[in-house]
């Protein structure tokens, strides 16, 4: 062989090498941003997996595999939220995903993934348009991902909005049900009326800091001083009053008891757990992120909601004989515990892991509440207290876990629930706020009234003619993750807390 | 008097469109609500064209007092809603409205008055850009902002008109009726 054609073959082997390498940084131009957007940001595969669940209800033929595509999904969006773990990236100067907003978008896919299983049941199966329900699920989350994570009040605006829509629609799924219907009306109504107060609270801080961005507000915040412009402290005021509607903090709650007694139970719960966390994220986010410096102005407003929603709420639920209105209104109360942490966040860092083990016990609970009202509620086909009568007997270990959810949204001892209030009270009393404490402690003792009354319906009533009622595998594992999760955080709160 | 005159327009407009939004909620005949709403939209539309934002103006009247406002009149008509029709509200619900809407208005009235006592040191402490050129409001230019700067919302905002459509397709669809064995 000449040395010419070595040459020539070496020369083309350079060449084909280049040329591959040149197609390789093409490629990677062109997909980097793409693939790098997918990695970092959670909302991406979200949306991709809820147009995919879609698709499916058209494609698939088979409608079992729906709920294993949504799981994969949901762990998928998982997992991408856990790797950025202590990343910061900011995306497109809109979005930035701190520790806190993924450790909250975590717990939050995992209550879906839980809510999913809820929807393994018969009275989900009969429906025909299910995968739109999943479908709604994810776009959800994504509204889910952008609120937890905005730097920028239009993305603020915007994750409200995707969210509120889509958790209109899934309020009115079960559509021959005239109380689905009216839950569904009444959420779009009062929820439209609401994003009115969030726009104009956005144009007035617009107005008086010329910016979108929290950074910037924050900063022109701190530099207005006691100079401030009454346009910025209404817009704050509006701010709150829109926020408290997502949260369903009083007085902002009478839609709250109407809408999750018509909704799907599935819808309910995403309502109770996800939508609250969603709101109560954002609100952090608002609060200690933009409006820190002005402080002194909302704290008083925001103490006499806290007061006002604890003391109604927890009156009025003990007035309940519908199972879901007193799950509603104890949702509102614990509006009032999470609200706290919005209330101390400006001068205690410890009050964003007091929020999120706040959420994760709550969550916990209300999964196994919901949960067990779905599969009384198909037994019975009554969503009253009165329906759970005999359950000890009926299914034991459905009935326990009951128990330790409802001694958990109580704050007995070594439940999650009891550490989530702990600290909570713990933070406003080390803030002068004594008397909001006592309050709260008081309120606690007055739902001690409603929560036993389910355990005392299960345990002490009988009721010879309800049959037994079977759990499939995926509801056990539900109600055991559950039950697990309130008894180890409630025994090392830490392993939450000292997340964040 | 030249000089002031945007501000004596500006003041015309508001005027005529706080008047109109009035008569919206006043007006007993709900097509005259309508109509009073076209009127209120088309004196926000000139309201954009005195800040230099002459597409926004168009738009606002294309899409507001244009399409949106046909949709509603239809939606009226076919609903066939008259004076008859209209819920009774009871004075009670009617006193707590009043109040209700009255701390309101004290509320905004009162932080307007201070903010048109203190607003040159507001203004003063931030720099803010205002535009005063007349070409900010063109096309060209909310083109190169909503595609660079604002690209992420714009996009962001498919999904929830994605969410939103298939929220009314399924809430609009006809269940299939299923035939029961024992009729």
């Amino acid at each position: 062989m000449s040395y010419s054609i070595v040459k020539f073959k070496i020369g083309c082997y350079l060449w084909q090498l280049n040329f591959f390498q040149n197609f390789m940084l093409l490629q990677s131009y062109l997909f980097k941003g793409i693939l790098w957007e997918f990695q970092t940001n959670p909302m991406v595969i979200l949306t991709i997996f809820g147009i995919v669940m879609m698709f499916l209800g058209v494609v698939l033929k088979a409608k079992e595999w729906l709920l294993t595509v949504g799981l994969l999904g949901l762990l998928g969006g998982w997992a991408v939220t856990i790797l950025n773990w202590d990343t910061h990236i900011p995306h497109f100067k809109m979005l930035t995903f701190d520790n806190m907003s993924l450790a909250m978008l975590a717990t939050a896919l995992a209550f879906t993934i839980l809510i999913f299983l809820i929807t393994d049941h018969k009275e989900y199966e009969e429906w025909s348009n299910r995968a739109e329900f999943y479908a709604l699920f994810f776009f959800s989350l994504a509204g889910v991902a952008l609120m937890l994570s905005f730097s920028n009040l239009l993305i603020l605006f915007i994750g409200i909005e995707i969210l509120s829509i889509t958790s209109y629609v899934m309020a009115g799924f079960r559509k021959k049900d005239l109380l689905s219907n009216e839950a569904s009306l009444k959420y779009f109504l009062m929820g439209s009326f609401a994003t009115g107060f969030l726009l104009m609270g956005i144009a007035l801080i617009y107005g008086s800091t010329g910016s979108f961005d929290i950074v910037a507000i924050h900063a022109a915040g701190k530099g207005l001083g006691n100079n401030i412009s009454p346009l910025y402290l209404i817009g704050i005021i509006l701010l709150i009053v829109a926020m408290g509607f997502k949260t369903s903090v009083a007085p902002f709650h009478f839609w709250a008891p109407d809408v999750y007694q018509g909704a799907p139970t599935a819808s309910t719960a995403y309502m109770s757990i996800v939508v609250k966390l969603a709101g109560f994220g954002a609100f952090y986010r608002l609060m200690y992120g933009a409006f820190q410096y002005s402080e002194y102005s909302w704290s008083t407003t925001i103490v006499a909601m806290i007061a006002l929603t604890l003391i109604l709420s927890n009156l009025i639920a003990t007035r309940q004989h519908n199972f879901k209105r007193m799950l509603a209104y104890s949702s509102i109360s614990h509006a009032g515990f999470m609200l706290m942490a919005v209330l101390y966040s400006v001068h205690s860092i410890d009050a964003s892991g007091n929020l999120l083990l706040y959420i994760v016990g709550y969550g916990a609970a209300s999964i196994i509440a919901f949960g067990a009202l779905q599969l009384v509620h198909y037994q019975t086909g009554s969503d009253e207290i009165e329906a759970f009568n005999g359950l000890a007997k009926r299914n034991p270990f459905l009935a326990a876990c009951i128990v330790l959810a409802m001694c958990s949204m109580a704050g007995i001892p070594l439940t999650a629930g009891f550490f989530g209030k702990f600290y909570m009270l713990q933070g406003i009393i080390d803030q002068g706020h004594l008397w909001l404490a006592v309050v709260a402690v008081l309120c606690s003792a007055v739902s001690f009234y409603y929560y036993f009354a389910v355990i005392k319906a299960m345990y002490l009533t009988e009721n010879d003619e309800a049959e037994t009622i079977a759990l499939n595998p995926y509801q056990i594992f539900l109600f055991s993750i559950a039950g697990l999760a309130i008894l180890v955080f409630g025994v090392m709160p830490m392993l939450i807390k000292g997340l964040l | 008097m030249i000089a002031n005159l945007p501000n004596y327009i500006f003041f015309f407009l508001a005027f005529i469109a706080i008047f109109f939004a009035i008569m919206v909620i006043t007006a007993k005949n709900p097509i005259h609500s309508c109509l009073y709403l076209v009127l209120t939209m088309f004196a926000i539309a000139a309201n954009y064209v005195l800040l230099n934002a002459q597409f926004l103006a168009i738009v606002q009247m294309i899409v507001y007092a244009g399409a949106i406002m046909v949709l509603f009149l239809f939606t009226v008509m076919l609903l066939n809603l008259n004076a008859d029709s209209e819920p009774v509200k009871s004075n009670l619900m009617k006193f707590a409205g009043v109040i209700v809407g009255g701390t309101l208005l004290l509320l905004f009235t009162a932080a307007l008055r201070k903010s048109i006592g203190d607003a040159e040191p507001v203004m003063n402490s931030i720099p803010m850009q205002i535009p005063n050129h007349s070409n900010v409001g063109l096309i060209q230019n909310l083109g190169w902002v909503l595609f660079k700067d604002y690209v992420f919302p714009f996009e962001a905002i498919s999904i929830l008109i994605l969410s939103a459509m298939i929220g009314a397709v399924v809430l609009g669809k006809k269940e299939k009726v299923q035939l029961s064995t024992n009729d």
